[in-house]
């Protein structure tokens, strides 16, 4: 299935630690979305998946990695990543689903700038 | 004349005055004991406590964390000591009128300074163990502001300009 057959995807960010959580909102607070140094945010390409669905990967593929369980994700539309002027790039690996944003420059500050604008428009979904 | 500044941990005790240029005289080191120990009862005050020891506290909590490689799981670097010195200075550095933030690690070694109103009003300073200050803020849509400063003990004053506009929003 190809990504961006449409305008806007769906993308989601899983959040394992508590200090990346704004509990009275609730939100996801920036440093969620901020990059590590290799420049890739690892996200996964959720439209059309059911609620199930998506925490079905995250327990697959994400959840082990971490070695804690999740707290919460964060939805976004790929129309975010672009108007930051960020991409999305789909590797597949180690799911079908899996992406990153990549695109950041690293020695700036306005990645700071776009990792708060991917929170403001992330809507927080916490597991049921 | 003497001169002295606060520096270190926020929970400070005397020990932890920085003399930068140390006085010999005994009026010198009367005003060196008369300010620590203003420090020392301030920091056990109930104000002192809101405003000095429990961020400290945070602070050192945040560092115990993330202070080795991949604390996240995902490859970030770890918080170091010189990170986490600049922070308390950055906590020093806040005038009173300006409410404690949360701290919050980021991936690439830093402390961030956060403080939110709403998804669309939030203001970020982050310091790093160069004492590179950069922040990053969002007022209100179409309004955001990015930067970076070198930090040296004063907060600079497009910074505190900043912080007052979101106050006051």
């Amino acid at each position: 299935m190809p990504f961006d057959r449409r305008p806007g995807e769906r993308l989601t960010r899983f959040v394992f630690d508590s200090g990346q959580l704004r509990a009275t909102a609730p939100r996801i607070k920036h440093s969620a979305f901020m990059p590590p140094t290799s420049g890739k945010l690892s996200i996964f390409w959720t439209s059309d998946l059911g609620d199930e669905a998506v925490w079905g990967i995250c327990t697959t593929h994400v959840a082990p990695l971490r070695g804690k369980p999740v707290l919460a994700r964060g939805d976004f539309n790929s129309l975010v990543v672009y108007a930051q002027d960020l991409r999305v790039d789909v590797d597949g690996i180690p799911d079908p689903r899996h992406a990153n944003v990549v695109g950041w420059d690293m020695s700036s500050t306005r990645t700071r700038l776009q990792a708060l604008k991917l929170a403001e428009a992330a809507a927080c979904i916490l597991p049921g | 004349m003497t001169t002295l500044a606060i520096a270190g941990p926020y929970a400070a005790r005397a020990g932890s005055l920085r003399v930068q240029r140390p006085g010999v005289s005994d009026a010198a080191n009367l005003l060196r004991g008369v300010i620590a120990r203003a420090i020392d009862d301030f920091s056990t005050s109930a104000i002192g406590q809101a405003r000095i020891s429990e961020p400290a506290a945070a602070l050192q909590e945040l560092f115990a964390g993330c202070n080795a490689p991949n604390w996240d799981g995902e490859g970030a670097e770890p918080i170091t000591v010189a990170t986490l010195s600049a922070a308390h200075e950055l906590l020093h550095a806040l005038p009173a009128e300006i409410p404690i933030p949360e701290f919050l690690p980021e991936p690439v070694g830093r402390i961030a300074f956060e403080w939110y109103k709403s998804k669309h009003c939030i203001y970020v300073l982050s310091i790093g163990s160069d004492h590179s200050l950069e922040f990053a803020g969002l007022f209100g849509r179409g309004n955001e502001v990015h930067g970076k400063f070198n930090f040296s003990d004063v907060l600079p004053g497009i910074v505190l300009d900043h912080l007052r506009e979101l106050l006051a929003r």
